[in-house]
């Protein structure tokens, strides 16, 4: 039997079943405390003269789901690798529930992870999948069989079992995927993207899932995803990675709302922050938009929400705070996304997009339209990106 | 001013388990616009715009572009372009090369022209300065443009896409998806643009046709088959996230003016929403299945007294500009759209309200709508139209 | 600077040995692999050494006797002979003939499968027999269908009015190199046929649509997509059938006596005549002529593109 450092620690986990964990009562809630620790400290990957990932230092707490969320090349999938320990680390530590495993082998560390491309056996059945982990822990055959059942009543595929995976649809095989790395019950659960081979359709109600199995089971997850809308659904905590490095760590809310630079304020968010240069020409949008703006400010931006059509009777929508200036715009693209109007505006030589959530009729291309900004939702960044704090 | 028009169009295979129907009897006329097919993987839609494109023979049925049948003609003689999935650039050639063999093959323009064209074309989308690179050097944006530039150079009459932005990531993809719709609008050219993602055919659409299992289901603007979807699938395929859809029995209630729609929660039955009767073409006893957009659903945490039912929290996905509520009502699980304000907790009951005039109903039975929230939007444009 | 830190630099060990652990790790390293450098060292070098030693020998039939150092003697006896230099022309008339009819045939067969039809992986599978039976059983059956008397291809070519002699095609030195070329031909095209196949799949279909749609035909489609795109795998199916057929013994020993080629010819000398320094020195003479000629090809095609 491997080594295995949560063992002594949860002898319940691996006893019972994996509904343990799960707060179906007071007593089992209990348990879900016992969730793992994983801890980064100046974690650093090179790749001969490529800093991949440069020294980054990341705690993610018991029974957490944090996000690595970046474009690609940032080196979240790297980091990924390295607490699943499929990388060698350059430089720095990994701690996984106390215990230095910087230097141990993958099976060592108690984590198991679903790949992007799932890596189900292909020639082994959706049972066999599922066992392939459990070989290596001294198991009898009962246990192990038990131990099958629960995964995939856990997961809901129970009747895949005698399946080849070919024969499987996408989300099945994710299931599957999520299934063989469970069945182990490991102490940290690591995933790479495993949404980005569904379509979007079904992508959005698997991630809802996962996060209730995830909640369910208490089990500490790191997830990376290039995707900002699954990241804010899914997490507890978002880690922007960009060229190595954290951007910033926090709630998915507190990343949203207050992004500590451009990068970040422009890579979340759908539609995206508008942000424009705050020197230039003093064209009416601009100058309603820098009205406000500390002498540092370089750039200026504007989530599309934070922009109100007026309306006859004051701005549409609610405005959380007060509201800027009018300012003239015609409309050149009206789309509907269903629950809200994404409309791209053009003031002057600039174009923006705001987002509302009802469309009065008039609003068409062409129409002429004015817009006001809410005064809170004005960000300010300095010459190096970074947000200006009280702007 | 240019017409495509599919009459009819069937696509069969045969193979060894027997005859399969791809694509059935799709009807379709598109005029200086933009027509996106969208439906699920294997729906036919790939098949039907290869047809158009004459990649993939026609079984029966005509396609006529300006009015000539060219359903038997060569690809290369129907005046059209398609621009792969991905991208089916030339690798061996040159970015300047691969822009110009069509040029080549279908024309009589020198050399000296055929540059020209190119160099225009490369000029228009940004990528002059690429013209000598290698294909294998371009990032995907970049073989993006090049796959457009050499579809647009021989100045086709229908444009065809299939699934271009699928293989771009998000950020990318919403910025090519801009760029595509001011080309399509700035050529005013006919085109059919094929994808799976509801978002991209919302947005991108002059037109919709939604395919299911290679039938045509509906078409028409994004908005007018978002609000007056014609059965349970088009509901269900537009919109993010989806439409609930809960089986319902019509009862009478206090209000003989007024009927309750019930559904069965643990063993109860409760009483979701009231309409008038007049309204609805209902009456008690009757079973349909309510449909009712996310976004129209308003959540009260803690509830209060008043209309609409009450439900569990399950889980808030937080979306920056939205808050996605998933709520459970006894085995049924469904989902609110509210503002980013609006932050019920997790576990907690609430109060669940619907405006009963932005509700569907569907037949439990066929997934025919019965009526839909869009019928007065329709009534209204009805009636413009008659009293101009 | 010294030779030694010369070396280490261009090797690069200098930066594994930054810290002591770094240095602990490439000393295991090492550790790890000597055995097999020695083996290999054992098994490989020593050979070729030894046939080097030879070339510049004379070695007495009795065993007992250490081989006599000569110089130059073997390889100048070598260059003024008749017997070297036809036997290095017929090596480069068989090699260059076979490996082109073979990388030909080898293409042509693998367009000709480069689609779906009924039964393509049992026709896969028969194409590749001529190259997995054993060569002695094809070799006969060849001697058989061209044997003058009662072969098959004999009485055909009489038919058409091509052959009418009475000697035999492999009897006969001016038509025993052609039928050689022709065999090694035919048991070799299945390995090109492989290569091609597998290459052909791996282009996108989509290239072909696109092309279509441009509006080029057939000819045009195979002169701007597919050969471009199998440019690289006909140069690994050159290199390698040259240096195979180089090197080839069997398929032409077991066929004709009358082709002699220098493996034929290193093989007379060393073991029929016992001349077994003159025999190591066209050894050596051939690995030369191979180097050369591999050296150049990958000079002239690029190493990338391999």
């Amino acid at each position: 039997m491997p080594y295995n450092p949560s063992q002594s620690e949860q002898p319940a986990n691996h006893t019972g079943s994996p509904h343990s964990r799960a707060p179906a009562s007071e007593d089992d809630a209990s348990q879900s405390v016992e969730a793992t620790r994983v801890a980064l400290s100046a974690l650093t990957k090179r790749f001969d003269d490529v800093v991949a990932v440069d020294s980054i230092d990341l705690e993610v707490n018991p029974g957490e789901l944090l996000v690595l969320l970046g474009p690609s090349g940032c080196g979240k999938t790297t980091t990924l690798r390295m607490i699943a320990g499929l990388e060698a680390i350059s430089d720095g530590v990994v701690e996984i529930g106390g215990e230095d495993v910087t230097r141990t082998t993958p099976q060592e560390r108690d984590v198991a992870m679903v790949f992007q491309s799932y890596a189900l056996y292909p020639h082994k059945t959706v049972r066999e999948n599922i066992e392939f982990p459990l070989k290596k822990l001294s198991l009898t055959d009962d246990e192990m069989a038990e131990r099958v059942t629960e995964t995939a009543s856990l997961l809901d595929i129970d009747d895949l079992l005698g399946k080849q995976p070919s024969a499987l649809s996408g989300g099945q095989r994710q299931r599957v995927a999520v299934g063989r790395a469970l069945a182990r019950q490991p102490s940290v659960l690591l995933m790479d993207e495993p949404l980005s081979n569904l379509d979007a359709k079904l992508a959005v109600t698997t991630r809802s899932e996962l996060r209730d199995l995830q909640q369910r089971l208490g089990i500490t997850t790191v997830y990376v995803t290039h995707d900002q809308e699954e990241a804010m659904s899914i997490a507890d905590r978002i880690a922007v990675m960009n060229q190595g490095r954290i951007e910033q760590i926090g709630s998915p809310r507190e990343v949203y709302q207050e992004p500590r630079s451009e990068f970040i304020a422009t890579f979340l968010g759908d539609p995206s922050m508008n942000v424009f240069d705050a020197d230039g020409p003093a064209t009416p949008l601009r100058r309603t938009l820098t009205e406000t703006a500390p002498t540092a400010t370089a750039r200026v931006g504007i989530r599309p929400e934070g922009g109100y059509l007026l309306g006859d009777d004051g701005p549409i929508g609610t405005p959380a705070t007060a509201v800027t200036e009018a300012v003239q715009c015609t409309v050149t693209v009206v789309e509907p996304i269903g629950r809200a109007y994404e409309i791209t505006l053009r003031a002057g030589d600039q174009q923006f997009v705001i987002r509302t959530r009802t469309r009065p009729e008039w609003v068409e291309a062409d129409a002429d339209v004015q817009v006001v900004f809410g005064q809170s939702e004005i960000t300010f960044f300095d010459e190096t990106g970074r947000r200006i704090e009280d702007g | 001013m240019v017409e495509l028009k599919l009459e009819d169009v069937t696509k069969r295979y045969d193979d060894a388990q027997g005859t399969e129907t791809a694509v059935d009897g799709v009807s379709l006329v598109a005029e200086d616009e933009l027509v996106v097919l969208l439906g699920p993987s294997g729906c036919g839609k790939t098949t039907t715009l290869r047809m158009i494109a004459g990649l993939e023979s026609v079984t029966s049925g005509r396609i006529r572009i300006e009015g000539e049948d060219v359903t038997d003609r060569h690809p290369s003689d129907r005046s059209i372009a398609m621009v792969f999935q991905d991208y089916g650039l030339y690798r061996t050639m040159s970015v300047g090369e691969n822009i110009g063999y069509g040029l080549k093959h279908s024309t009589d323009l020198s050399a000296r022209e055929r540059r020209n064209k190119v160099d225009a074309m490369a000029a228009k989308f940004g990528i002059e300065d690429l013209l000598d690179r290698d294909v294998a050097e371009l990032s995907g944006g970049q073989k993006q443009r090049v796959a457009l530039g050499r579809a647009m150079v021989r100045e086709p009459d229908v444009f065809l896409l299939d699934e271009p932005l699928a293989s771009l990531d998000a950020k990318l993809r919403s910025e090519m998806r801009t760029e595509l719709q001011q080309l399509q609008a700035e050529m005013d050219i006919t085109t059919v643009y094929v994808t799976h993602d509801q978002k991209e055919a919302m947005t991108m659409a002059d037109r919709i046709a939604i395919l299911d299992d290679g039938v045509l289901q509906q078409s028409g603007s994004p908005e007018a088959v978002y609000r007056n979807p014609a059965s349970r699938f088009v509901a269900d395929f537009l919109g993010n996230p989806p439409m609930n859809q809960i089986e319902v029995v019509a009862a009478p209630c206090g209000d003989p003016d007024r009927l309750a729609l019930r559904c069965v929660v643990n063993g109860e039955s409760v009483t979701l929403l009231t309409v008038a009767r007049d309204d609805q073409s209902l009456s008690p006893g009757d079973e349909v299945v309510l449909g009712m957009r996310p976004e129209t659903l308003s959540v009260t945490s803690p509830p209060a007294e008043g209309p609409g039912f009450e439900a569990i929290v399950a889980m808030t996905e937080y979306q920056g500009n939205d808050n996605f509520v998933h709520l459970r009502l006894g085995e049924m699980e469904f989902t609110a759209v509210v503002p980013p304000s609006s932050q019920p907790a997790s576990g907690e009951p609430c109060r669940v309200t619907v405006d009963p005039q932005e509700i569907y109903l569907f037949d439990s039975e066929s997934g025919d709508a019965i009526r839909t929230a869009g019928e007065s939007m329709i009534d209204r444009t009805l009636a413009s139209e008659s009293s101009s | 600077m010294s030779v030694g830190s010369r070396l280490t630099a261009a090797t690069g060990i200098d930066r594994y040995f930054e810290s002591p652990a770094q240095r602990r790790e490439a000393l295991l390293g090492i550790a790890l692999i000597l055995p097999s450098v020695l083996l290999i060292s054992a098994v490989i070098l020593y050979p070729i050494v030894y046939n080097v030693y030879l070339s510049f020998t004379t070695v007495p039939l009795n065993p007992n006797q250490a081989p006599t150092w000569v110089g130059l003697q073997n390889y100048l006896e070598l260059v003024t002979s008749q017997r070297f230099w036809g036997a290095f022309r017929t090596t480069m008339v068989f090699t260059v003939g076979s490996t082109v009819f073979s990388t030909l045939a080898g293409l042509a067969v693998a367009l000709l499968f480069d689609r779906e039809f009924r039964g393509r992986r049992l026709a896969r599978g028969l194409v590749l027999l001529p190259h997995v039976t054993p060569i002695i059983a094809v070799a006969f059956v060849w001697q058989f269908m061209l044997s003058p008397l009662w072969g098959a291809i004999p009485n055909m070519l009489a038919e058409w009015g091509l052959y009418s002699s009475q000697t035999g095609l492999l009897d006969q030195r001016s038509t025993a190199l052609p039928t050689v070329v022709a065999f090694g031909a035919w048991r070799n095209f299945p390995f090109a046929f492989l290569l091609f196949v597998a290459r052909l799949q791996a282009i996108p279909e989509s290239m072909y649509e696109a092309a279509r749609i441009d509006g080029a035909g057939a000819v045009a489609q195979f002169k701007d997509i597919t050969l471009p795109e199998l440019k690289g795998t006909i140069a690994i199916v050159v290199l390698l059938r040259f240096i195979w057929e180089f090197n080839a013994f069997a398929q032409v020993w077991l066929l004709t006596r009358r082709v002699v080629t220098l493996p034929i010819f290193a093989y007379q000398t060393a073991f029929a005549n016992f001349e077994q320094g003159l025999g190591a020195a066209i050894s050596l003479l051939l690995f030369i002529i191979q180097a050369m000629f591999v050296v150049g090809f990958i000079t002239l095609f690029g190493e990338d593109k391999l």
